[in-house]
């Protein structure tokens, strides 16, 4: 048996062969070949006759093939005249159609762009699968767990001492104090500055376009330029070599030009200055706390050698923290974050604000909409090409009759549907160039048209849309009945009717669906904005002024600026509430001297802030005057700190030092709760001291004459220093941009849902106007014998009106797990009430209701001496 | 009635020598032995389809053999147009080369 079976010709030939041969199951082919097959294995030997074999198998088969694609194309332009024929044959139909394929598919071209860069973001470093930033998870003593994306100074060199795995680290920082340059008189202002190594080149595919990569960043005080801030410093001369003098006398020598930031990477820069100035001792400008263990300030990046175990090199990482952070080692765990991670999947840490960062959960959000508005556009092809599948059937029984076969119906009908969707895909690619600026308005992004890469795409999109939205119909008319079709019986059948209702009710409740959602998200952020976040924002001018001049005399500054009738009052203040804070050590009263306790600083140089932001003091007092102590060991803190230190409401009078900053310190009153952060984060325990040449000036306005204020602000700014640029922000303004990324979503999200329920409504017009045409006579004949046009309005729309209202009420429960989801995201957040809802069935329901009476009651209002004369 | 190609008369009169062996395999050696070239069976297929079409060739299947991977043979048979054709064929060529010889064109 074993023999006879190594005897037998190649297998994958002769699989092939039979493809190509069927010949009713008998294979006298195959039969024939294989005799000569097993004469030539006798004579010549095996190994000769598979060769044979094989070559008789190419042989057959090439001819084959070529004939079958010319008759293939043959057979494929007459479908695609019969197509184009159907599609002028009925114009109303095909607008209906294509206006909701083209809707599907630019929505859809859009959205991939954005998903395309938002899954790409990151990709040009050639290493960047070997690329991880340490990032820690932080438990506090009292509160949740946090992660940060910090780590200290002296880590990077730790870990490339002692870890043979990783090859290369780099430490970067974006310096929080922009970089002043004097030159010819003028103050050029370089605003972001990114400290970092030499071997920032060596793991990033950064292009540095002049100067030398190994030692552009070695020495202290070296600058690199991007080619925009070359360029505002020194037009197009060759910057290299050149000294910049700072605004404080610090001396800087340009090394080289780097390329401007690129849009797709998560790390931001208009210069790079070298790490080594910033080391005590060596630089000029000397920064102990990026230099040491404790502090938490920068990025830590490293390459790993190829095929490294992250996870144990995460594990042993741990190690560095137990030997040079002992008394962390509960509160620190470091582990790794892959660099194609970073972007999308860093919303769940904290302290990464310089970075861009994108979100995951919008993106798939996002996908999954646009997926659905291109489901809704094949789905009113379904029905529709369903619906007339009666106009078509004769067409079907005279090609059968005419000796068609199934195969070849099927194949008519997925070649129509191919010229529609790719008819429709051509206009599509033609509105999304034109949409794509408003796309990138709305989406705050930068996306361009790679022409080729679209072509494919759309090539892709008509054949699946034209797979899943032609299929049906195509299954549908080749298997009608021949002899019912010619002779016109063929009658509406019950499964058609099902996948119809189906379909329709997929529509609506996925319209239903996006339409609650923008609501909820719409409200949501109405929410946010106008939640009181502990303090009053608008009417409230934030000026940087720690920089300037006036930072000396911010109080003759500001009281300069008081005697305007229209400036209400002022607040000097280190950070400024709502735009972030900075976190320091302190220690209370009761704890113990081994438990680290963190809250965030908040520091002020004057008295005026409850009266600028409208606070409230809870309990104790406010900074006073009347207390000469108060500037030097003060302290106000918030109430969450107060119930975190388990104070509750005797907080005042307890002893409170913070280190470095305040000693013997005590608290003099608690200040009600006011958010530092955006609110997607609860407040933050956080306290209040004293400490002069603070850096932003609030001013609060009056809402009159906002315009001459502000000039008379300026004035006084150029009066005090007329060297710095003044600079201003309105805080409630700033406050929205901490939501951009929300806005954009509505703003998407809106779009969608306008698009989805018009499509919708779209389909639903088509059939109604089919289902009106077909029972046209019945409609006459009710007419006749005295029915009302109400009751025929009602007669044609009552099947749709179920169904519109079943999937309503179907999506609700989808839609509230959806948003009840998203609401986590935020500390504050609307309950999701009934209203919401209802809201969005009224609006989709009333659509389709409208839709629906246009249509029908044109119907029932037409004259049945029309309908009925004719035959 | 269109003439036949040369490859048909070929064909057509390996099967008519082969009688009741006319199957693939003995055609094509056939063939060879006429023309003394390897024919490959997928030209051979085509051929044999198209005759049939022509209604030149019928076609049973005979009982199966083990060297054939227990498959049945597929027989051939000319019918009577088949046979009309090769005769008109044969009485064309004949005229055709009618006198031919006599002036020289063997080379000897």
């Amino acid at each position: 048996m074993k023999l006879l079976k190594k005897r037998n010709p190649p297998f994958i030939a002769q699989f092939l062969l039979k493809k190509f041969f069927p010949d009713k199951g008998s294979y006298t082919t195959l039969g024939d070949l294989q005799e000569s097959f097993s004469h030539i294995a006798k004579t010549a030997g095996l190994f000769e006759a598979k060769w044979w074999y094989r070559k008789q198998t190419v042989q057959s088969i090439v001819p084959l093939i070529k004939y079958s694609i010319y008759w293939g194309m043959n057979m494929f332009l007459n479908y695609l005249k019969m197509g184009a024929r159907n599609i002028l044959n009925d114009k109303s139909y095909s607008a209906i159609n294509l206006t909701g394929l083209v809707i599907g598919i630019t929505t859809f071209i859009l959205i991939s762009f954005y998903v395309y860069s938002e899954f790409t973001f990151n990709d040009f470093h050639t290493k960047g699968d070997r690329i991880y930033r340490v990032n820690k998870v932080f438990t506090p003593l009292a509160g949740n767990k946090e992660k940060h994306p910090l780590t200290s100074g002296k880590m990077a060199g730790a870990m490339a001492a002692n870890y043979p795995e990783i090859e290369k680290t780099v430490r970067m920082v974006n310096d929080y104090s922009e970089l002043l340059i004097r030159k010819n008189q003028t103050i050029f202002e370089l605003e972001n500055v990114l400290l970092t190594e030499p071997t920032f080149f060596e793991i990033f595919d950064f292009r540095l376009l002049k100067g030398n990569k190994s030692s552009a960043l070695v020495e202290p005080m070296s600058i690199v330029l991007s080619e925009d801030a070359a360029y505002k410093l020194f037009g197009i001369n060759d910057p290299t070599g050149e000294t910049l003098i700072g605004l404080n006398g610090n001396k800087f020598t340009v090394t080289g030009i780097i390329e401007n930031v690129p849009d797709n990477t998560h790390i931001t820069y208009d210069v790079l200055l070298s790490w080594s100035s910033t080391v005590p001792a060596v630089g000029q400008m000397s920064r102990k706390w990026l230099n040491n263990w404790l502090t938490q300030a920068l990025h830590t990046y490293l390459l790993v050698k190829p095929n490294t175990d992250i996870q144990n090199l995460e594990e042993s990482l741990q190690q560095i923290i137990t030997e040079h952070l002992p008394l962390k080692k509960d509160q620190y765990h470091l582990y790794l974050q892959p660099l194609n991670d970073i972007y999308l999947g860093s919303s769940d840490l904290l302290y990464n604000r310089k970075n861009k960062a994108g979100n995951e959960d919008y993106v798939r959000i996002f996908l999954i909409a646009g997926l659905m508005i291109l489901g809704i556009a094949s789905f009113n092809f379904v029905n529709l090409t369903g619906a007339r599948s009666l106009r078509r059937a004769k067409e079907v029984g005279v090609r059968k009759t005419l000796g068609a076969s199934k195969k070849q119906i099927v194949k008519q009908f997925l070649s129509e549907t191919f010229l529609v969707t790719s008819v429709a895909s051509l206009i599509a690619a033609l509105f999304a160039a034109l949409l794509l600026p408003y796309f990138n308005q709305l989406t705050n992004k930068n996306y361009e048209i790679d022409y080729i890469d679209l072509v494919l795409f759309l090539f892709l999109i008509s054949v699946c849309m034209s797979l899943i939205s032609g299929s049906y119909p195509a299954l549908l008319l080749s298997n009608i009945k021949l002899t019912k079709t010619l002779r016109g019986q063929l009658v509406l059948n019950k499964s058609r009717a099902v996948v119809r209702k189906l379909t329709v009710g997929f529509q609506f409740a996925i319209s239903m669906i996006l339409i609650a959602s923008a609501i909820v998200v719409y409200s949501q952020l109405e929410f946010i904005l106008n939640k009181n976040a502990g303090f009053e924002k608008d009417r409230v001018v934030v000026m940087p002024i720690g920089k300037t001049e006036i930072s000396n005399k911010a109080k003759v500054f500001k009281n300069e600026l008081l005697s305007n009738p229209n400036i209400i009052s002022g607040a000097v203040t280190s950070p400024v509430p709502g735009l972030g804070t900075f976190s320091q050590g302190i220690s209370p009263e009761g704890k113990p001297e081994g438990e680290d306790w963190i809250a965030s600083a908040f520091r002020i140089d004057d008295y005026d802030l409850p009266d600028t932001y409208e606070m409230e003091i809870v309990s104790g007092r406010y900074f006073s005057e009347e207390f000469a102590t108060d500037t030097t060991n003060g302290i106000v803190i918030n109430e969450t700190l107060a119930e975190n230190l388990g104070w509750g409401n005797d907080a005042v009078g307890k002893k409170f030092d913070v280190s470095g900053e305040v000693e013997n310190g005590v608290v003099i009153g608690v200040i009600k709760d006011f958010s530092m952060t955006s609110l997607h984060h609860p407040v933050e325990p956080l306290f209040i001291y004293y400490q002069p040449r603070a850096q932003n000036l609030s001013l609060k306005v009056r809402p009159e004459n906002i315009a001459s204020t502000m000039e008379f602000i300026k004035k006084t700014w150029e009066k005090h220093d007329p060297a710095y640029p003044f600079e201003y922000v309105f805080l409630d303004e700033t406050f929205e941009r901490l939501y951009a990324s929300e806005q954009k979503m509505m703003n998407i999200f809106s779009l969608f849902a306008g698009f989805a329920i018009f499509v919708s409504c779209l389909g639903l017009l088509g059939l109604i106007t089919y289902s009106s045409q077909v029972r046209k006579k019945e409609i006459g004949i009710r007419k006749l014998l005295g029915s009302s046009s109400y009751s025929i309005v009602f007669l044609l729309s009552r099947e749709f009106l179920v169904i519109v209202f079943i999937s309503v009420l179907f999506s609700l429960p989808v839609t509230y797990l959806l948003m009840s989801n998203w609401l986590q995201n935020f500390a504050y957040r609307i309950t999701l009430d009934i209203w919401l809802f209802v809201l969005a069935g009224l609006i989709s329901a009333g659509l389709a209701l409208i839709t629906l009476c246009y249509q029908s009651f044109r119907a029932a209002t037409a004259n049945p001496v029309n309908s009925l004369s004719t035959e | 009635m269109k003439l036949l190609s040369r490859q048909e008369e070929m064909l057509l009169l390996a099967v008519w020598r082969l009688q009741h062996q006319a199957y693939g395999v003995l055609i094509r050696d056939k063939l060879k032995e006429i023309t003394g070239k390897e024919w490959a069976y997928g030209a051979i297929f085509t051929m044999l389809d198209r005759l049939v079409i022509k209604e030149m060739l019928t076609s049973y299947l005979a009982d199966p053999t083990p060297e054939r991977g227990g498959r049945s043979k597929r027989i051939y048979r000319l019918t009577i147009d088949g046979k009309k054709a090769l005769v008109e064929i044969k009485q064309i060529e004949k005229a055709l080369w009618e006198g031919i010889d006599e002036l020289g064109l063997e080379s000897k």
